[in-house]
């Protein structure tokens, strides 16, 4: 992986879209790899018919979490719920351009990590008021 | 003194290339490179000799058995131990265990305490966690200063009437540091000479002469791969006194004497702590790289890494984005250097290092608590052993070079 920093990587590293916070958003969560210390908070905003209306995100991490982070933000806008909890691995590496080698799998599976936990509390906190 | 440049021969390892540049391996921390000796040792154990031990009659039972139980008597040598006292386990991480769950949760009650440094490994925490969760008992922590030394002064407020354990790391494998482990040891005994003390070795042991007389402590752990040894063989030795005293870790075959329907008389020293087929062709290989350093010398391999320390901490010095982890001062520390990058996550280092062939590792380094404690999220680490030389520090600085230029977009 001596190609891993592709400019575009590097542009999403240098500019992450979507980064920063909501001030309301309807879920957030808090995700992190132990073994390198990175991490995650992902913020959503739905609309009505549970599509991703809003998107934010805080990550400390390497070039690969923060540009696959960067990188998910802008593919799941305007996506509804159900169909982003299909998004796996492939996903990401299609949006990196590449598989990353082994070492860096969780590195780019963070913001995805927290994605589907995102989901995972929606639809908890969902069937309880239900 | 021993030639690096001709050491590295004996290592076949260190002659692969990788992505177009030659290997020059700087992860030694984390785990060694073997010899040949140490590779023809196990595959000529496996080639020759290969039986199950004790109690075979025949001659390949009894030549592996005496491959092992030499290989005991080698590695108490190397640390001036008794053989008995020797008990061949895992890794260092499986020895800390055994002294968890054997001694401490026999001796360690509710409201005790156990006293670790801020500088230990996962593995000198979280055993001493799950102890401390079974009994009752509070851990707490000798702090480090800013510099990342212990701050010694601040033992004797730590002991106290309810210490029954101070389980330290001799080396930190994140910091460096040297921790004067025979001086707390004699502190720790003149207050009170019923506590116990343990060190991790695991940064020690392969990187300069240990005494376990020496120290004056009662239990030191070190593993076999971390000193151009196999994996998945390690030493715990303790005392005598201590280990008779303890009941078996873990129970089978091997560790009895005699077994009865309803109870069993366990074996004596050391085999009541080593249950189970042992890993013969791993104490042969530890063996082999033992008598390996013994003959270059350990006295001659601490100060040669601690030459290339103070060569790469020099060159460091031109990169102003780079800040240093551990002691400023060489004296107490030992070949290794964790750095952070300004505004460059030690993956992306340690990426980029690869491309040039440089091999370092990157991230928390098993020691969680004290990255927090550093404020620090991750850390590269060099980590030097007898074969690197100053022409592996050189690539290394090229390599950081191309880690200036490959993240120069950064704002």
């Amino acid at each position: 992986m001596n190609n891993v920093y592709k400019d575009e990587i590097l542009d999403h590293y240098k500019y992450p879209r979507n980064e920063g916070e909501l001030e309301l958003p309807d879920i957030e969560v808090n995700e992190g790899n132990a073994s390198c210390g990175d991490s995650i908070r992902l913020q959503l905003k739905l609309s009505q018919d549970e599509k991703v209306e809003e998107v934010r995100y805080l990550c400390h991490g390497c070039v690969i979490s923060k540009a696959a982070s960067s990188m998910l933000t802008e593919a799941i806008k305007g996506r509804r719920i159900v169909d982003l909890k299909k998004l796996s691995l492939e996903d990401i590496y299609h949006l990196l351009g590449g598989p990353v080698s082994m070492g860096r799998v969780a590195c780019a599976g963070l913001g995805l990590k927290a994605l589907h936990k995102a989901i995972q509390a929606y639809q908890n906190t969902k069937s309880t008021k239900e | 003194m021993f030639n690096p440049s001709i050491v590295k021969k004996d290592f076949p390892i260190l002659a692969r290339n990788i992505n177009g540049h030659p290997l020059t391996y700087l992860d030694n921390s984390a785990t060694t490179q073997k010899p040949q000796v140490v590779i023809d040792a196990v595959s000529n154990y496996y080639r020759q000799h290969n039986a199950n031990i004790n109690r075979g009659v025949h001659l390949l039972a009894e030549e592996a058995t005496r491959a092992y139980e030499e290989a005991r008597e080698v590695v108490a040598d190397f640390i001036s131990a008794q053989r008995e006292e020797v008990v061949f386990v895992r890794n260092t991480t499986e020895a800390l265990n055994l002294v968890a769950y054997s001694w401490g949760l026999t001796n360690i009650g509710k409201g005790d305490e156990i006293i670790l440094t801020q500088m230990e490994h996962h593995s000198n925490i979280v055993p001493w966690q799950l102890v401390a969760q079974k009994t009752g008992a509070t851990i707490v922590y000798l702090p480090i200063t800013t510099e990342g030394i212990l701050d010694t002064s601040k033992l004797a407020s730590l002991l106290s009437p309810k210490t029954k354990i101070v389980s330290l790391t001799h080396v930190s494998n994140v910091l460096g540091t040297i921790n004067p482990v025979k001086q707390i040891c004699k502190q720790v005994k003149s207050f009170n000479k019923n506590i116990v003390c343990v060190v991790d070795a695991a940064q020690s042991v392969p990187h300069m002469p240990v005494s376990v007389k020496d120290l004056g402590c009662d239990f030191l752990a070190f593993s076999g791969h971390k000193l151009c040894g196999p994996m998945g063989i390690g030493v715990l030795w303790g005392k005598r006194n201590l280990l008779e005293e303890m009941p078996p870790f873990l129970g089978g075959g091997d560790m009895i004497s005699a077994v009865y329907w309803q109870k069993t008389e366990y074996a004596d020293l050391p085999q009541k702590f080593e249950a189970g087929t042992p890993n013969v062709a791993g104490a042969v290989g530890l063996s082999a790289a033992i008598q390996y350093l013994q003959k270059i010398g350990l006295e001659d391999i601490s100060m040669h890494e601690k030459e290339l320390t103070r060569y790469l901490l020099e060159k460091l010095s031109d990169f102003p984005e780079v800040t240093v982890l551990g002691p400023s001062s060489l004296e107490n520390r030992s070949g290794l250097v964790s750095f952070v990058f300004k505004n460059v996550h030690a993956h992306d280092v340690a990426q980029v290092l690869d491309s040039v062939g440089v091999a370092v590792r990157s991230g928390q380094h098993c020691c969680m608590p004290l990255h927090t404690l550093l404020n620090v999220s991750a850390s590269t680490r060099i980590s030097f052993y007898l074969y690197n030389t100053n022409a592996d520090v050189d690539q290394v600085i090229e390599g950081l070079k191309k880690v200036r230029h490959v993240f120069q977009l950064k704002k």
